[in-house]
């Protein structure tokens, strides 16, 4: 007797079923676990810490940078799970099943989990990119999440590559996340970024740009560059189908005087959020072919404009571009930091122009406040900065004004020929070159003197009420 | 008649020159160099940013050579690379 045709073939289905269903159940699982071991942590003490390691020990289940170097596997179908999860790219005319089954097995590296990475690591993962690396150094801090919302407030203090691996993969657990917490420099950079199929470009600083710029073209890979600043961004694919590459279009690196970063400069939150969202639109047409029509171009975005977008149009690569020309002569990775002459972070560094003995200290200058000792406070931060917060009696003459400004200073002395200038900034750096301006020209008879370490160093050790921004 | 050409200024160039965009009275032979010396002419500050930017006439990429002029009614923008992220 053969049993009922619904028993024998819905034995192996249900096998099956339940096979699917189990995996599903798991994954669930899995990211239910990892959400709940960043609520614990983050509950600790040690998430707090500045070097993360509390948070970074206590998390499983996002690979770190070694297992980059096992080879990813392709596949040949997508599972059900996956399918339901992208419908809605799989039915879009022009995508499809071939166009997704493109991102999900490419490798993609997300250089910069900052303003930039965060919206684009963020829909790359969610996009259904097979495998994504994420580079970081830095840790989370409260003044990043305005724009950086890939973070949040429970991570202060974590790294930030581990960050946003982990909103990635709660996002999409499909999604293969790297972790890489490390600055890329010259002797890191080369095996890292032949490990992947894109970069992408989500860097801060004019030294990792160029650095990247060069292992894109020795290793042959696209790189899809974004950056922002204040209101205004850009966007360009480098060294794609015989486009140019950074060094064609931006041979000399600005000097870094001229350099602004988003922390001296400003930067509205959803900038760079937009630029990095144009970046993950341009992998994916990397990824999937979608623009292999396209000539190169970079696209301008000025937030305040009537015209937000602008699209230039791009040569070929300079046949004498000393990167990707006909004879090349950079043909290993260089010093970036030497050849950029700043430092391959955003973070500002402490400038040393005047002796120690033309300063004074924070506490000091509480004394002489105490004292009423008559001086002249001079604050020389831009007027936007003025306007959050200053001291009591500060004259506000910004350092680019100063040189024209010097009857301003001379007539707020009242008189007194040889009264006293203090000098304040927001880091004590500002504050050096405006000493050596009021000492050429002879502003006073008496001390001029700027206050270390500003009026960032004023609320860390003298009034913990003074806000800092 | 006077003929114009317009300038457009981006980021950092924006920054130094305190405006969007201006315009110049033209003229014959203004290539590469001529421009560079009007626009410091007009905006000394733009000095250590034009070093390091890319010109682009009517939306497209300009080498910094004598193969161009500019002509009248063109829109020249000037960019310099933005490095923030």
């Amino acid at each position: 007797m053969s049993a009922p045709t619904a028993t024998t073939e819905s034995l192996e289905v249900r096998v099956k079923r339940l096979e699917q269903e189990k995996a599903a159940l798991e994954q669930e699982l899995r990211a239910l676990r990892l959400e709940q071991s960043i609520t614990l942590t983050a509950s600790a003490p040690l998430a707090h810490s500045t070097n993360g390691e509390g948070a970074k020990n206590d998390l499983q289940g996002v690979p770190s940078s070694s297992t980059v170097f096992t080879p990813f596997e392709k596949v040949a179908a997508l599972t059900n799970p996956e399918i339901a999860r992208y419908g809605r790219q799989l039915i879009l005319p022009g995508f499809g099943i071939q166009a997704q089954m493109d991102l999900r097995n490419c490798s993609m590296l997300v250089v910069g989990a900052g303003g930039l990475g965060a919206s684009c690591a963020l829909y790359l993962g969610a996009a259904g990119v097979g495998r994504l690396g994420i580079v970081d150094h830095d840790t989370v801090d409260i003044s990043n999440l305005h724009r950086q919302v890939i973070h949040n407030e429970a991570r202060q203090g974590m790294s930030k590559a581990r960050s946003a691996a982990l909103s990635v993969q709660l996002l999409n657990p499909h999604c293969e996340v790297v972790v890489h917490e490390l600055v890329l420099e010259s002797s890191n950079a080369q095996d890292i970024i032949n490990a992947y199929d894109i970069i992408i470009d989500a860097t801060d600083n004019v030294a990792t740009r160029y650095l990247l710029n060069d292992a894109s073209v020795l290793g042959q890979k696209p790189l899809v560059s974004g950056s922002a600043l204040r209101l205004d961004g850009q966007l360009t694919i480098y060294n794609y189908r015989g486009g140019p590459c950074y060094r064609c279009l931006f041979p000399t690196p600005p000097p870094s005087e001229t350099v602004t970063n988003c922390s001296d400069g400003g930067v509205l939150g959803v900038v760079p959020g937009i630029v990095g969202c144009l970046q993950a639109l341009e992998a994916i047409k990397v990824a999937t072919g979608l623009n292999k029509e396209d000539p190169p171009t970079m696209t301008l975005f000025s937030a305040n404009s009537s015209t937000m977008f602008r699209t230039i149009k791009l040569r070929k690569r300079k046949a004498e571009c000393i990167m990707c020309g006909d004879s090349p002569t950079i043909t290993k990775l260089i010093d970036y930091v030497r050849f950029c002459g700043s430092s391959a972070t955003d973070k500002t560094p402490d400038l040393f122009l005047i002796p120690y003995n033309e300063r004074i200290t924070c506490q000091s200058y509480e004394e002489l406040l105490k004292c009423r000792v008559p001086h002249l406070l001079l604050d020389v931060r831009e007027k936007v900065q003025f306007d959050i917060c200053s001291l009591p009696s500060s004259l506000n003459i910004p350092l680019k004004a100063l040189p024209n400004e010097l009857e301003k200073v001379k007539a707020n002395l009242e008189g007194q020929a040889d009264r006293p200038v203090y000098v304040v900034c927001r880091r004590g750096n500002d504050s050096q070159p405006a000493v050596r301006i009021l000492q050429e020209n002879g502003i006073t008879t008496g001390e001029v003197k700027d206050i270390v370490g500003g009026l960032e160093r004023w609320s860390n050790t003298i009034d913990p009420d003074f806000p800092k921004y | 008649m006077t003929q114009h050409f317009k300038v457009l200024y981006f980021a950092s160039a924006k920054d130094a020159s305190k405006t969007d965009g201006d315009k110049f009275e033209w003229s014959d032979n203004i290539n590469a160099e001529a421009l560079t010396k009007l626009l410091l002419a007009r905006h000394p500050d733009l000095a250590p940013i034009l070093k390091v930017s890319m010109f682009a006439v009517n939306m497209e990429y300009m080498d910094q050579d004598h193969s161009w002029t500019v002509q009248p009614g063109d829109e020249v923008a000037i960019i310099p690379p933005v490095s923030g992220g």
